[in-house]
């Protein structure tokens, strides 16, 4: 398996717009890696450009260590699963996916015994001999990882590759996917705008936007310490609460709207912050977080309230801001009743309001160091 | 995990309507109205191709007068006479020597431009262009065009065969040659048509088919044949069909750049047929040549479709 480094690449397209900016990503041997950010952020760019499909402005691509900027696309040993799968509708399944080997003239034996430990890995048996257009969605997309599969490339590179399915198949896919991985041990670089995705796949993740990477890291610690509101509001769902304040550094008191206050003293320079904290770090009074002595409580008016079986979505009004808070099991709230709450101070984050980076994040000491690039 | 292992079934079997079995609905189907909605087209059809082809074949039976009204009735006469006169073979062997001469150089050559202006480079628009240019042009002008390029003493076939130290050819007119000439003419008519349908069919092909050969490291001969091809298929076949059909129908640049001859070098059916009809009014032969064209026609594209539809691969 083979590890893959692309050192300052920046991506212009012919009209003169910067696609991709700067990017370093060091992506080791045999890692999960997950490419996330909205639609349009570069995702697709970035992969191509790895794949050798598309050149790079300037930059640096190393594979396994070696310069492979010049390298063609077949040289780099990779195989790639686009998100319309690429089958060959006039081929039957089996066709499509020793097409490559084929073309290699790669023994009938090898060939055989590539294809019959794929269909196996993928339960595929059943549908080899069908075309393309006489399978079902999910098993185009068997068939397009059992392509990749059977190249025994050592980096494998997928580009959105559930994106066209039901959210139950996909749900199934993003494990079978992940199973696949850990037994081969590909290195995979795998693309997608689906923060769920990032977070239930990747051993590591870089979450981009507009072509620039956000921040780097390991799922939970990307969920825990976003290093800016965008990878907070990006990451996580229902997204984080994100409010503008004002932290007034003399008298040590942090101002939400026009009329709530905390009182506490951060190690920030006063002036116009963002505010973070996520769903499910706001508490009904009734939790054990408010018996501790440093529990901020408050009381808001619920205007609406979504039950999701063991779990219920609760919107209110803070000064006319809409919050969003997440309750374990199943609560029936009037609307416009008001609510008891409670928060911990060590949940809030606090950003700059201008850049959005991360200026205060309580829990950050305690953590794990985390890899960065 | 269990998959889906159901047969896709050819035509599932609907359970039979009562309304099915009354005799109107057997008549018009179970939507009458759909009739209305193909009424239009087929008024014209009837008016411009299902009446002139009932007249001509009544007429293949008759004698004629001058007017091209039928006189008296004879029966498979004409047929029989048209089908021993020496002058029919020749041109029906002239025919599918054209035939033969034309379609596959067409396709070819159109196969192979296409090709090349389907690659992605700089200024590549220009030479769509270009090779598309000679659909937008007449036959009339192509021809006259073509008269002064075959010219034997001052076109530039024989100018420049003279640069070369080999003598003229009477292009036109030398009976070895004339055939080659009109034939070279209709290719270059042909050519740009030809050319943008199948560009157009490549254009069409999913460009991550190519790419997913690229990654899997297929050659460029392998790509073309493995995937281009194939894909192509269905525009290919439509493409032979019309050249075919339209390769036996051709008439204009005979008529301006040979008018059959040298003897009857190139007198292709449709022009004997013309050269019967408004030249010797013989209607009644001409009809009967009509019809025999047109079971020819109607029979190869029938073996076209029984015997190449099966290579072609529909999405
Ligand atoms: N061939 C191209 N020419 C010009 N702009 C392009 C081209 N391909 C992509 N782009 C632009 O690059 C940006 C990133 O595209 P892409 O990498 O496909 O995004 P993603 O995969 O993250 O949705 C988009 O704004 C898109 O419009
Ligand atoms: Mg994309």
């Amino acid at each position: 398996m083979k590890s893959v480094e692309l050192i300052d690449v920046t991506k212009t397209y012919g009209n003169g717009s910067v696609i991709i900016k700067n990017l370093n990503l060091s992506i080791q041997s045999g890692e999960f890696f997950v490419l996330v950010g909205p639609s349009g952020c570069g995702k697709s760019t970035i992969l191509r450009m790895i794949a050798g499909l598309e050149g790079m402005t300037s930059g640096t691509l190393l594979i396994g260590g070696k310069p492979a900027n010049l390298l063609p696309p077949s040289k780099r040993s990779l195989s790639m699963v686009f998100q319309n799968y690429a089958l060959y509708p006039h081929l039957t399944a089996r066709e499509n996916i020793i097409f490559g080997l084929k073309a290699h003239r790669i023994g009938k034996d090898i060939v055989e015994k590539r294809l019959r430990e794929a269909a196996e890995m993928l339960n595929l048996a059943p549908c080899l001999d069908r075309k393309p257009r006489q399978l079902s969605g999910g098993q185009r997309q068997r068939i397009a990882l059992a392509r990749s599969i059977v190249s025994e490339a050592p980096i494998c590179l997928m580009d959105e590759p559930l994106s066209n399915l039901d959210a139950k198949l996909r749900a199934r896919m993003r494990s079978e996917i992940r199973r696949i991985q850990r037994k081969i041990g590909t290195t995979m670089i795998y693309v997608t705008h689906d923060q769920i995705e990032a977070m239930t796949m990747g051993d590591r993740m870089a979450v981009l936007h507009d072509g620039t990477v956000q921040q780097i890291g390991r799922p939970i610690d990307v969920y825990n310490h976003p290093d800016h509101t965008f990878v907070a509001s990006f990451i996580g769902s229902p997204q984080m609460n994100l409010m503008p304040a004002v932290y007034d550094d003399v008298q040590k008191i942090l101002r939400i709207g026009a009329s709530w206050t905390i009182t506490r003293e951060l190690p920030i320079a006063g002036g116009e912050v963002i505010l973070g904290i996520r769903p499910e770090n706001i508490h009904p009074a009734t939790h054990p977080a408010s018996a501790q002595n440093k529990a901020i409580h408050f009381s808001a008016n619920i205007i609406d309230t979504e039950i999701l079986g063991n779990e219920t979505q609760l919107t209110f009004l803070l000064d006319h801001q809409t919050w969003t808070a997440k309750w374990e099991g199943q609560w029936t709230i009037p609307d416009q009743s008001a609510q008891e709450m409670v928060i911990l101070p060590e949940n809030l984050l606090v950003f700059d309001r201008k850049d959005g980076h991360i200026l205060y994040d309580p829990k950050r000491s305690q953590k794990v160091e985390e890899v960065t690039v | 995990m269990v998959m889906e292992q159901t047969e896709i079934k050819e035509g599932a079997d609907f359970p039979a309507t009562n309304a099915r079995e009354q005799p109107i609905n057997r008549l018009f189907g179970t939507q009458p109205a759909a009739w209305l909605y193909l009424l239009p087209s087929l008024i014209l059809f009837a008016v411009f191709v299902f009446y002139p082809l009932f007249r001509t074949l009544q007429l293949s039976f008759f004698l004629s007068d001058s007017k091209g009204l039928p006189t008296v009735f004879v029966g498979f006469n004409n047929y029989a006479r048209l089908l021993s006169s020496p002058e029919f073979l020749a041109s029906a062997g002239s025919t599918l020597l054209f035939v033969l001469y034309t379609v596959p150089t067409t396709i070819i050559l159109a196969l192979i431009l296409a090709l090349l202006a389907n690659e992605k480079l700089k200024g590549i628009g220009f030479f769509r262009t270009i090779f598309s240019s000679s659909m937008g042009i007449s036959v009339a002008a192509s021809s006259v065009v073509w008269l002064f390029i075959f010219n034997p003493s001052a076109g530039i076939l024989n100018r420049l065969l003279s640069l070369l130290g080999v003598t003229g050819i009477n292009w036109l007119a030398d009976p070895n040659w004339a055939l080659f000439s009109v034939s070279l003419t209709t290719i270059w008519l042909h050519l740009g048509f030809t050319f943008l349908i199948l560009l157009g069919g490549l254009q069409n092909i999913d460009e991550h088919l190519y790419e997913n050969a690229q990654i899997e490291g297929c050659g460029y001969w392998y790509r073309l044949r493995r995937i281009t091809l194939p894909m192509l298929s269905p525009t290919l076949f439509f493409v032979i069909t019309v050249s075919m059909i339209d390769a036996f129908q051709t008439f204009g640049q005979i008529d301006l750049l040979t008018k059959g001859g040298p003897g009857n070098a190139t007198n292709l059916i449709v022009y004997s047929i013309y050269q019967k009809a408004f030249i010797n009014f013989d209607f009644g032969m001409a009809s009967a040549e009509v019809i025999v064209l047109f079971l020819c026609i109607l029979l190869i594209t029938a073996l076209q479709f029984k015997f190449g539809e099966r290579k072609v691969h529909y999405q």
